[in-house]
């Protein structure tokens, strides 16, 4: 490990050190492009629908943050940092609503790191159902913070109500991932050769 | 590919007994906050129109004329009568009483809030 000049920087990415392999390898870059291709199509599809619950326009069940789950479990947290991120800046790009990058960055980076934490830390004793119903509690609660601070509008009534949304939501979008991953066949995930 | 987190998560149960802990935890804390999100006074009436915004006391009881609907403050609740817009959504929102909940008119751009002017404290309950 050396200093982080952009020399080094460059050779990180694209040289893994004790294996001498490529950190981008093309196999790497095509399952990022599949996993963020899957997340941008199920958030706008989501988006075109109409709400699940009529009196709350803004309410979805989250579709899109299915995505992220799966490259956390099936290609680790840098790529699930990456699906995600790259998922809210093209989805805003596409839908025009680049001023709701404030509200889904810190929520979706905060929401991340802690279902990456508790993966790291829980899994197996809680469930990926349960990773995913926290964060999407903490994604609904730091955007209720957010929209907050920059409305300037208090809104910590609505803080209860959120709370229950990300349970349901979550909770959902969750089993969906842990099925996904499930019931998908081991040969979906790689050959003998690939798997490594 | 994580070989390992795959087989594991195929190998894990769809719901654990920390689970079922850690969801009963959330919804003792959303019963909570629901709690004390009703607890919050709800003093203050907002009404925004696009000429402005004006603050009232939801204890004093009167009723205030405004170009195009009357708004009615009475006994801590609030409603409003006589809108002369098409749909009469706001009418039909009925009488509110608790912070956070609102009447609004969209044809002429006049909301009515219960408190939600910035000057309710962060602390739930206060």
């Amino acid at each position: 490990m050396g200093a982080w000049t952009v020399n080094s920087i460059t050779r990180r990415l694209y040289e893994d050190d004790h294996r001498g392999k490529k950190a981008f390898d093309t196999r790497r870059m095509a399952r990022l492009a599949l996993l963020i291709a899957i997340a941008l199509v199920t958030s706008l599809i989501e988006s075109a629908l109409p709400s699940p619950i009529l009196l709350a326009p803004g309410a979805k069940l989250g579709l899109g943050n299915i995505a992220p789950l799966i490259a956390l479990i099936i290609a680790g947290a840098a790529d699930a940092f990456i699906v995600m991120l790259l998922k809210c800046l093209l989805s805003a790009l596409i839908t025009g609503g680049l001023s709701g990058l404030m509200y889904s960055l810190p929520s979706g980076i905060i929401s991340l790191a802690v279902e990456i934490l508790l993966f790291a830390l829980l899994f197996d004793r809680v469930s990926i159902a349960l990773i995913s119903l926290v964060g999407a509690v903490v994604f609904n609660v730091v955007q209720l913070f957010a929209a907050c601070l920059i409305t300037g509008v208090n809104l910590i009534v609505l803080l209860p109500w959120l709370m229950l949304a990300g349970v349901v939501a979550g909770g959902f979008t969750g089993l969906l991932a842990y099925y996904i991953v499930k019931k998908l066949p081991y040969s979906v995930y790689g050959t003998e050769r690939t798997r490594r | 590919m994580n070989f390992e987190n795959v087989k594991k998560v195929k190998r894990s149960k769809p719901f654990t007994v920390v689970d079922a802990v850690i969801v009963a935890v959330l919804i003792a804390a959303i019963a909570v906050a629901f709690w004390a999100t009703t607890r919050i006074p709800s003093d203050v009436v907002t009404i925004t129109t696009p000429d402005g915004k004006y603050e009232y006391d939801i204890n004093i009881d009167r009723a205030i004329e405004l170009e195009h609907l009357t708004v009615h403050i009475q006994n801590g609740a609030v409603w409003v009568e006589g809108a002369d817009c098409g749909d009469k959504t706001c009418e039909r929102t009925g009488r509110i009483n608790r912070a956070g909940q609102s009447i609004v008119c969209l044809p002429n751009g006049i909301s009515v809030v219960i408190g939600g002017s910035g000057d309710l404290q962060w602390e739930l309950g206060r």
